[in-house]
């Protein structure tokens, strides 16, 4: 029998074109059922994950942390500074060692729970300092931080095509963002007059952005920059 | 006094080999979901007896040392050792060229898979290549069937006798032996990848394409060109419809080059059953504009006419055996030779092409042979970053071009099969 769309001649045993998908069906020619080639759905076990690297990973951090622990209990009798390091450590296994636990890490996932971590590392140093910034400074900063990447990372994961339009909105945001941090340093801080540095790089910023999202959006002058501009 | 074997002595003497030249690259270059692995296949008109055929296996393996054997580490290279038993026969799953894991290939570096009536062997490439394995498959064949059915099989057309010891010429590695006093260059641009949506679990999907061989040769010869310079032509001719599909612009082409491997036997007076096979690379460059089939054909014959000589190949050989000819890489541990092999191989070796055609051209067997085998087929294992590669061999009167391929989409079969058709020949296509 002939494939009725591309014209190929089927094997017995083909009950659609294996070259685009047209059933290989007509009424007036009955079929036998003939023997495929490879028995259907006999597939090999999949290979476990090796977790070697994961463990060994994890005992790294888990070394120095539990050292500097002891250290710091032998010497103060209490958790003082250590804890700045076990937090420290942590932020870092967060981020670098905790997803490879898993076959398939999403970044949705991970990424704002790593902010959560250092978020709430940050509100631990507050604490243990007696200092009153977290709320007011360090929250709101690590959180809106936290909402641009994930957001950013979102935004690529869905629509990578539109990669150049997304990062020229990310130069822009980055720029809001320093602006931000430099209200933030005066409002909560107040040790000098608002001097209105972050100015500069939003501008830069902003130009950046606008410029990418510009190239993004005219085919032509994109293809022209990357003939001219080619590694 | 009464001598009996000592069992520790007889694995003593059990062969072993380094690596050929062209072996080398092939453990150093696997990975976690890629090694490089090649299936032969013969399809009999009977179903497969699996207990004459372990007997026969059992029989044959002594004979080919080079082939029957399993990877070991040294300290600076790797090496085969023949193994003792043969492997146990296996069960065909529902896809060929399962990857072939380092823990296998340190037990046993080929196998034996029985489905139906079908007979398939599947090699780690650093053994043997397409030619040496068909020796061997056709010699447990041949074994099988003088054991299954009683007949006499001469020991002629690439059947050897298994009781014979094997011969030294059989287990050199040519490449040393005639690499020339000047060097190839190795430049070359980076050739055009069909890309697609990519399969998980190591799944491949083959598709066959059926010709008959005689209708495929007048058409060749049509056109000025040998049986594989056609194949060649026409793949070229369906990568570049793909191409023109893909990316608009022309000035944004990239050279459609295909890998054609070359049995240096047929140049070089060697009966080495290991790794003796070179390549050419016919290639167009579509930023010229469109090529038609004529003169993609002259392309592809004129790069084999220039590159098919034994002065030239052995330039090409001598610029392989060069690296490892250094003392300095001689001493250097093999850990650090994986990593810088595996390193050049992502870079150089196989971004040069689009894929290879290898075509083992028409087998012929003995006479008593014939009637008990219904059909062959020669299946290369996908490129570690590629999508395609393509295995060729003839068998009587019909000529089968089996395609792996590891994305979803069947791109280059389609248009394939299309320029085929154009050219009026009707392949049959069967799948996976």
């Amino acid at each position: 029998m002939y494939c009725a769309n591309c014209g190929v001649k089927l094997g017995e045993a083909e009950q659609v074109c294996p070259l685009c998908a047209t059933p290989a069906f007509h009424p007036a020619i009955p079929r036998p059922a003939g023997e495929k080639q490879y028995p259907r759905d006999v597939y090999p076990p999949q290979p476990e994950r090796p977790l070697a690297a994961q463990i060994v990973s994890t005992a790294l951090f888990l070394l120095p942390m539990l050292i500097t622990l002891l250290c710091d209990w032998q010497i103060s009798g209490r958790v003082t500074w250590s804890g700045y390091v076990v937090g420290a450590l942590l932020v870092v296994y967060l981020g670098m060692v905790l997803p490879f636990w898993f076959s398939k890490p999403q970044p949705m996932i991970f990424l704002p729970l790593w902010f959560a971590g250092v978020a709430a590392y940050l509100c631990y140093i507050a604490a243990s300092t007696g200092g009153d910034w977290f709320v007011p400074f360090a929250l709101p900063l690590t959180g809106v931080l936290g909402l641009l990447f994930t957001a950013l990372v979102a935004l690529l994961r869905r629509f990578p095509k539109g990669r150049l339009l997304i990062c020229g909105g990310a130069f822009a945001m980055l720029g809001g963002y320093l602006t931000l941090l430099e209200w933030l340093i005066w409002a909560v801080f107040r040790h000098h007059r608002f001097i209105g540095w972050s100015f500069y790089p939003l501008i830069a910023l902003l130009l950046l952005g606008g410029t990418v999202a510009a190239l993004s959006l005219n085919r032509e002058t994109r293809e022209a920059m990357e003939r001219k501009f080619f590694l | 006094m009464t001598f009996t074997k000592d069992p520790s002595k007889e694995k003593a003497r059990l062969r072993w080999l380094p690596l050929d030249n062209a072996a080398k690259i092939y453990p150093a270059a696997r990975s976690k979901t890629w090694s490089n692995v090649f299936r032969l296949s013969a399809t009999l008109t009977q179903p497969v007896d699996r207990a004459v055929l372990e007997e026969a296996l059992e029989a044959v393996i002594g004979r080919f040392p080079a082939i029957c054997a399993r990877l070991r580490r040294g300290c600076f290279w790797y090496y085969l050792q023949q193994i003792e038993h043969s492997p146990q026969i296996r069960e065909e799953y529902s896809y060929p060229l399962v990857r072939m894991p380092a823990a296998e290939v340190r037990r046993c570096a080929f196998r034996v898979i029985v489905y139906q009536n079908r007979i398939a062997l599947e090699f780690f490439h650093a053994l043997t290549d397409g030619n040496g394995a068909l020796v061997f498959l056709k010699t447990l064949l041949a074994e099988y069937l003088r054991r299954r059915y009683g007949i006499a099989v001469p020991a002629e057309q690439g059947v050897l006798d298994p009781a014979q010891e094997p011969l030294a010429e059989e287990l050199e590695d040519s490449f040393q032996k005639y690499a020339g006093s000047r060097r190839a260059g190795r430049k070359g641009t980076d050739a055009y990848r069909i890309t697609g949506t990519r399969e998980t679990g190591g799944l491949r999907h083959l598709t066959c394409l059926e010709l008959p061989v005689e209708q495929t040769l007048q058409k060749a010869h049509e056109y000025g060109v040998s049986l594989t310079a056609f194949l060649c032509a026409a793949t070229m001719m369906a990568i570049q419809n793909i191409q023109e599909e893909q990316t608009a612009h022309r000035c944004h082409h990239r050279p459609v080059k295909v890998l054609l491997p070359v049995n240096l036997r047929k140049l070089f007076p060697s009966a080495s059953l290991r790794n003796f096979v070179l390549y050419t690379i016919p290639e167009i460059d579509p930023r010229l504009g469109r090529y038609s089939f004529p003169e993609i054909c002259r392309a592809v014959r004129h790069r084999m006419g220039l590159e098919l000589e034994p002065k030239f190949m052995s330039t090409v050989i001598a610029a392989n055996v060069a690296g490892e000819r250094i003392f300095a890489v001689k001493i250097m541990p093999l850990f650090l030779k994986n990593l810088v092999m595996k390193a050049v191989f992502r870079r150089v070796g196989e971004r040069k092409s689009c894929l290879s055609l290898s075509n083992l051209g028409t087998v012929q067997m003995p006479d008593v042979m014939k009637p008990y085998i219904s059909r062959l087929d020669f299946v290369l294992g996908i490129q570690a970053t590629g999508a395609y590669n393509c295995g060729v061999v003839s068998w009587g009167d019909t000529l089968y071009l089996n395609l792996t391929r590891n994305i979803r989409e069947p791109k280059l079969e389609y248009h394939l099969s299309q320029v085929l058709q154009e050219l009026g020949l009707k392949p049959l296509v069967r799948s996976n």
